[in-house]
């Protein structure tokens, strides 16, 4: 995968989305832009996402310290964003994270594991937050559930996955790797059980009661 | 799509699929006496009635005990939709644990009467099982892979336990089979290839990519080898009956060798693409298992050329034990650790003394038992293979050592139950059922506690 990195820091606010998109132009198919800002990056999303909305997946790795870091890649097939392409991606990319810190977390290094752990974190973070403050209400309304059933069975879920990463990340600021890794082992058939019941039945659920407005939704829900 | 269906809270209370795996290794063990007790004899022929007490201990007391639990566990997860009736759950356990224990008694024994109590517990353990699984899947709101598979593995069963209550009709002389030999191969056909072989391939593909991130097998590749599952006890009764020459048998086994090669392929692939490179001993007991499965058609096929009865032997061995109770075991050790946890510890997620999984199964004693498990595959090959008589009996023991083992790990599992005593917190009520109020988990009988 072609990586690119993009400084837009020092860049004055009305050049910089024409730079990032100019960046974003540049990159071949599938390719990966990393850039980073000096504050939250969603007022310059913004502006991507009236103009190119479809043909790029966003992900936030690092915030605050006026040293914001975030990931652009360039879709493969543009098209209507769908669930595919948003929430399943994400389930995907915060997979491969959580592999890649606890790998680092074998090979005992400390440094790595909290960088991976951390966009691990906001990754999800995000990603409970677009459920839980958007997309679950949608789909509870249309399906008549009265915030009972499915989606209260997955807002839990979100609880106890937030409880274990605190606990993760507890381990970690202890320097304790070991308990990282027994913390790590127990998340994962909390994570994996719970994106099989989201991808398996209720995102298939979701896009047959909002077909076409799902598109809409997850745009209004991207900056969340 | 029945949007009505989709419930994904109605994981059934824990002690409902507990039952059963805390069940399964003790007929392990009991199958395990059986051979230590009366050595190679039960290893001469198939047909013999000890011999059949044997495998039913493991097919029925082991595997079924096990996949019957798993089902009712999974089934609401995996396809979205409750089991209705869990309140006679209890009943479908006893019904299945005293008609085992009659069925084996009977054909150790021969006395009639527990023919008929075989009947009455099996019959209506059965019933109910099936009924709730095709009310559960009637009810399935999507039909993907795994719920196929689930469907295709409960037919099978419901096939091979007709003609095993068919079985038990004839020898209670309620009525005469025409033709009994090509019915029992029928009955095999459908209870290992249908029935174990089907549901342990569906429950793979589910959890492969979950518990090592594997990422999810080809679409294609799943339904090639339900192709082949479906055509597999179908080919093989058609074959039971209609084939002049035992040659015949080859075309099933060829079925079954590309369901297995298929299958095989894309669990060594995913294994070996696997993100997470954790070495487990469910790892240890997927490898074993799949290493197993080719070796035993292996030897089935040397059979159907070679038709001494020692080559079927092996294949039981290494199907039976090998492959499925392998693959059973390290399910288990994954399995209970989690619903524990789920049920007891999940709430509190978040604060830093909760017990971890590696706390409620630790990883050392799954290692040495994975290792007794070995053993006892070692020896029972050779055994069946040779007919020695002092190897089967060491078998048989092993086999005792490592299901008692098993046993031993899953009840520490199942009484592990920790307050929270330490006043750090992180604003989560810790709550406990059961008011124990040790500082430490308390082991059962074993001291198999470091973490």
């Amino acid at each position: 995968m072609t990586e690119t990195t993009l400084d837009l820091r020092e860049v004055p606010e009305n050049e910089r989305s024409e730079r990032l998109t100019a960046a974003f132009e540049a990159l071949p198919s599938g390719g990966l832009l990393f850039f980073t800002t000096a504050e939250d990056p969603r007022r310059v999303l913004r502006q991507l996402i009236t103009n190119l909305w479809g043909r790029f997946d966003w992900a936030p790795l690092k915030e605050g310290d006026s040293q914001w870091l975030s990931q652009i890649v360039k879709r493969e097939r543009p098209g209507p964003t769908g669930l595919e392409d948003m929430l399943i991606v994400e389930h995907r990319r915060c997979d491969d994270l959580f592999a890649e810190a606890e790998a680092a977390a074998q090979e005992g290094d400390q440094e790595r594991t909290e960088l991976l752990f951390g966009r691990l974190e906001m990754g999800m973070e995000r990603h409970f937050t677009i459920e839980e403050e958007g997309f679950f209400q949608e789909v509870d309304q249309r399906m008549g559930l009265m915030g009972g059933g499915p989606v209260a069975v997955m807002r839990d879920e979100h609880q106890q996955m937030r409880g274990m990463l605190r606990r993760m990340a507890g381990a970690l600021a202890e320097s304790n790797l070991e308990d990282f890794l027994a913390a790590s082992d127990t998340m994962i058939y909390l994570m994996e059980q719970h994106n099989m019941k989201e991808e398996e039945m209720l995102y298939p659920m979701a896009e047959e009661v909002l077909g076409a407005e799902m598109d809409e939704l997850l745009q209004r829900l991207y900056l969340f | 799509m029945n949007r009505k269906g989709l419930r994904l809270d109605q994981a059934p209370p824990l002690h409902l699929p507990l039952r059963f795996f805390l069940t399964a290794p003790l007929f392990g063990v009991g199958a395990g006496l059986l051979l230590a007790w009366k050595g190679a004899e039960l290893l001469l022929t198939p047909w013999s009635f000890p011999t059949l007490a044997l495998v039913h201990l493991i097919t029925l007391g082991f595997l079924t005990m096990v996949m019957m639990g798993a089902l009712y566990q999974i089934t609401p997860v995996l396809v979205g939709t409750p089991v209705p009736g869990t309140g006679l759950v209890w009943l479908v356990h006893l019904g299945l644990v005293c008609g085992l224990a009659a069925l084996t008694l009977w054909l150790l024994t021969g006395a009639p009467f527990l023919n008929w109590l075989a009947v009455a517990g099996l019959l209506p353990a059965f019933l109910i099982f099936l009924g709730q699984m095709a009310l559960a899947l009637r009810r399935a709101p999507t039909w993907n892979a795994t719920v196929f598979s689930i469907a295709l593995a409960v037919t099978a069963l419901a096939l091979a336990i007709s003609l095993g209550l068919v079985f038990l009709g004839e020898f209670a002389a309620l009525w005469q089979l025409p033709a009994r030999r090509p019915l029992a191969t029928a009955h095999v056909y459908l209870a290992l290839g249908g029935w174990v072989g089907t549901l342990i391939t569906g429950v793979g593909y589910a959890v492969i990519p979950m518990f090592y991130l594997s990422g999810k097998f080809p679409a294609h590749l799943t339904w090639l080898v339900m192709a082949f599952q479906l055509l597999l006890p179908i080919s093989g009764s058609l074959v039971a009956f209609l084939a002049p020459s035992p040659v015949w048998h080859l075309i099933p086994l060829l079925i079954a060798a590309s369901a297995t090669g298929v299958f095989t392929f894309a669990v060594v692939r995913a294994l070996r693409g696997r993100k997470r490179r954790i070495i487990d001993s469910t790892l240890r007991y997927w490898q074993t298992g799949i290493a197993c499965a080719p070796l035993s058609l292996a030897s089935l096929a040397v059979f159907t050329f070679h038709p001494e009865f020692r080559w079927l032997m092996a294949f039981g061995v290494l199907f039976l034990l090998g492959f499925a109770m392998s693959i059973l075991s390290g399910m288990l050790y994954k399995i209970v650790a989690f619903l524990v946890w789920l049920h007891r510890f999940s709430k509190m997620a978040g604060k830093m003394d909760v017990p971890l999984l590696r706390d409620i199964i630790p990883h050392r004693p799954t290692a040495l038992q994975w290792w007794t498990h070995l053993l006892m595959l070692g020896l029972l090959v050779v055994a069946a293979l040779t007919g020695h008589d002092g190897l089967a009996r060491a078998g048989g023991l092993a086999l005792v050592v490592s299901c008692g083992a098993l046993f031993l790990i899953l009840l520490r599992a199942a009484r592990f139950n920790r307050p929270t005593t330490s006043t750090e917190s992180t604003g989560i009520t810790a709550t406990n059922s059961s008011g124990a109020a040790t500082a430490e988990p308390q082991p059962p009988s074993q001291g198999s506690t470091e973490a």
